[in-house]
């Protein structure tokens, strides 16, 4: 992508996971993922607002992140094809999140026997965001983002099998999951580069 | 000639040794596969103190193969160092001189490497 020796472009691929791997995204996933469910199981009237607030806090928080992370790691920029590949991820996720978006209200209006082939309306806006993940670790080759999908998809089922209608529950289940292994990414990091300074 | 010596096409001495040393090198391949990194970034991937970094990069930067650049952020100072079209040049001749040098030893055969 970047280099032209398989070992030069071994050595960009993990100073740029290295950069990488700090686990403040997959917290604020997470945090998104329990709130959003946490609010669907208990008013359930203000969830597009509380999804519109997610999708707002995005931005802060990625400059805030980048300002966590170049304070430990120190500061780096990245060739402009890889800064390109950055950006084509995000806009691929901003676009496959408008879609969630656009898709959750009509199939959350849909009726339990429209399509109860898939266990119902909910699940299948859950199985969605799992489809949508799945697609980012391959894009990312992240394999933990491939076991959220995993993990988003058991649960979806999880209301079914605990016979409860608050279909919150796969995503408070999957956030905290998710917040879990963020936390254990962001101990990992910051443990990893305690010296904190410039020059 | 020395049964010993290998034969190269490039002779040992011809090798850049402001590339060759091990720091340097690496110092160099990461400035290569970035655009620009600053001073704490590069310590932290190369694993040098900061003293060893401060000598190596003036040595780099002695000999014109990497560029540097002081500013502020968040009040803080910060050193940003980004290879010259003579530090890209300089470690690109180093991997085709090494090559050559090694060439004749070629690719090690996995069975002759076991313990």
């Amino acid at each position: 992508m970047v280099t032209n020796s398989p070992e030069l472009k071994e050595l960009e691929q993990r100073t740029y996971k290295a950069t990488h791997s700090d686990g403040v995204i997959d917290v604020f996933v997470g945090v998104s993922m329990v709130v959003i469910g946490v609010t669907w199981i208990v008013i359930p009237n203000v969830l597009s607002g509380v999804t519109a607030g997610v999708a707002i806090a995005i931005s802060p928080i990625l400059a805030w992140r980048r300002r966590f992370i170049e304070a430990r790691t120190g500061y780096v920029m990245f060739t402009e094809p890889r800064r390109l590949w950055e950006r084509r991820i995000y806009t691929t996720a901003a676009v496959l999140f408008g879609g969630f978006m656009l898709l959750a209200r009509p199939l959350g209006s849909l009726q339990p026997e429209d399509i109860d082939w898939i266990m119902g309306p909910d699940s299948l806006v859950v199985w969605l965001v799992a489809a949508v993940l799945l697609l980012l670790s391959v894009l990312t080759k992240l394999t933990r983002v491939l076991v959220y999908s995993l993990v988003l998809t058991a649960a979806g089922a999880v209301p079914f099998m605990i016979a409860t209608e608050a279909f919150g529950w796969p995503l408070l289940i999957s956030g905290a999951v998710i917040v879990a292994v963020g936390s254990a990414l962001i101990r990992r990091f910051v443990i990893r580069h305690s010296q904190i300074g410039t020059q | 000639m020395n049964r010993h010596q290998p034969r190269t096409k490039q002779p040992p001495a011809e090798i850049d040794r402001l590339v060759h040393e091990p720091a340097r090198l690496i110092i160099m391949a990461t400035l290569y596969v970035v655009d620009e990194a600053d001073f704490v970034y590069l310590a932290q991937q190369t694993g040098l103190t900061a003293g060893n970094m401060n000598s190596h990069m003036a040595r780099l930067v002695d000999g014109e193969y990497v560029a540097v650049e002081k500013t502020f952020a968040a009040n803080r100072p910060r050193t940003i160092y980004r290879l010259t079209e003579k530090g890209r040049t300089a470690i690109q001749e180093y991997g085709q001189q090494v090559g050559n040098l090694l060439a004749p030893i070629g690719t090690p055969n996995p069975s002759n490497t076991r313990t």
